[in-house]
């Protein structure tokens, strides 16, 4: 993380005179605090609502910076673009093991939209390789804070097979709530934190072509980053009811591993992963079969950002 | 089909909200007045941030790229220096 030099400036009494900065929430045509408070009180309020109408009635899904699969209620900055791309191998139980890699692309449109496509993939089992969904999750941040006041997002998602198997078509939808802790007094980037904390609730859903039926399940995740023995080095742990990216997937899964932020530009991830199964049918978001028991994936990942249009 | 144009709206209802909390914005500093910090933004407009000595900013003088993270009163709680 790139630390900078912090300046101290004198303590000025707030000028109401201030312009420039068009509230978001209020009108810019001014009126008490107590109105403004109430008003922006008055249209979080009422978007959080319309949010949560809109999960309610799709039954859809965020997702975090793979591999890690626990979302943040951030977006990368206006006008970078994002890749992030993974590779792994999955252990199954009783089975042999599966290869797969994927690779997503993002970009913010506005301060706090961003939209996140591709998704390109595949996994090799047994001889044999087949393409992963193709992904498309538009997210955007609802409140954004630093500190004990947590920033809030929501995403939407569907997930469209590009393989010859057209029956299941998969969608998520989900809240994210992050805790951004712990900035050191010398940084100026307030996402650089000892500590992080990050909460997914939602729902996956499948829709199946196939006797077109619609089915949609509960979907949580938590966890956590903190930092270790170096500020570039971050520990992450987190559990989750499976993967939005897979249906099937249930809980117990965990993931845990080390994030490396080599400039803030790069990332390296190292991670491990472990499900566990009730069903042989069930299958890893990679496509992979699992079978029953615990499965393992080591997986390595690599997060790039491109100051493109910023 | 009726999801499709409920979701449609709720995209236009979000594009068209300003957002709660604080806002991010990314512009060239054009002058200091005092606590004041004038910056350009993108679509040329001019934009004035209060600091005091809450603000947590880098050492930055007019000419510089900046990203800000600002609140509602228009007071800026962060600013980076990018690079150039």
């Amino acid at each position: 993380m790139t630390h900078f030099t912090v300046e101290r400036s004198p303590v000025i009494l707030s000028d109401p005179g201030i312009h420039g900065h068009r509230p978001c929430c209020v009108s810019s045509e001014g009126g008490s605090t107590s109105q403004s408070s109430l008003a922006i009180s008055r249209v979080c309020f009422i978007q959080f609502l319309f949010v949560l109408f809109g999960i309610a009635v799709f039954h859809e899904p965020a997702f975090a910076v793979r591999p890690f699969v626990t979302d943040d209620a951030r977006i990368v900055y206006k006008g970078q673009l994002e890749t992030e791309s993974y590779a792994g191998v999955t252990m199954t139980n009783g089975d042999k093991p599966s290869i797969q890699a994927r690779s997503l692309q993002g970009m913010s449109l506005t301060d706090r939209l961003e939209i996140i496509g591709g998704g390109f993939g595949f996994t090799y089992q047994d001889n044999q390789a087949r393409p992963l969904d193709m992904l498309i999750q538009p997210k955007y941040v609802l409140y954004r804070s630093f500190g004990a006041i947590p920033s809030v997002s929501v995403a939407a998602a569907s997930l469209f097979p590009l393989s010859g198997n057209r029956q299941h078509w998969d969608s998520y939808a989900m809240a994210h709530v992050s805790w951004f802790l712990f900035t050191p007094q010398e940084s100026t980037d307030p996402y650089d934190n000892d500590l992080a904390i990050h909460l997914n609730l939602g729902t996956k859903s499948r829709y199946d072509a196939g006797p077109a039926t619609y089915r949609s399940k509960l979907y949580w995740a938590a966890g956590f980053e903190v930092i270790t023995f170096t500020r570039e080095v971050r520990f992450l742990g987190e559990i989750f009811n499976g993967d939005p990216f897979s249906f099937e997937e249930t809980f117990p899964a965990f993931q845990t591993g080390f994030r490396w932020y080599k400039t803030p530009n790069v990332q390296m991830d190292f991670v491990l992963r472990g499900l566990k199964n009730g069903s042989e049918e069930t299958q890893a978001t990679t496509g992979a079969e699992f079978a029953a028991g615990w499965n393992y994936t080591i997986q390595v990942g690599l997060r790039l950002l491109f100051d493109v249009f910023r | 089909m009726q999801h499709v144009e409920i979701a449609c709206a709720m995209l236009l209802f979000l594009l068209a909200s300003p957002g709660c909390g604080l806002d991010g914005v990314t512009g060239q500093l054009m002058r200091i007045d005092g606590d004041y910090y004038v910056l350009r933004v993108a679509d040329g407009k001019e934009m004035t941030l209060h600091v005091d000595d809450q603000t947590r900013k880098d050492q930055v003088v007019p000419g510089d790229k900046i990203h800000a993270y600002v609140n509602k009163e228009g007071h800026a709680e962060f600013i980076q220096r990018l690079e150039k």
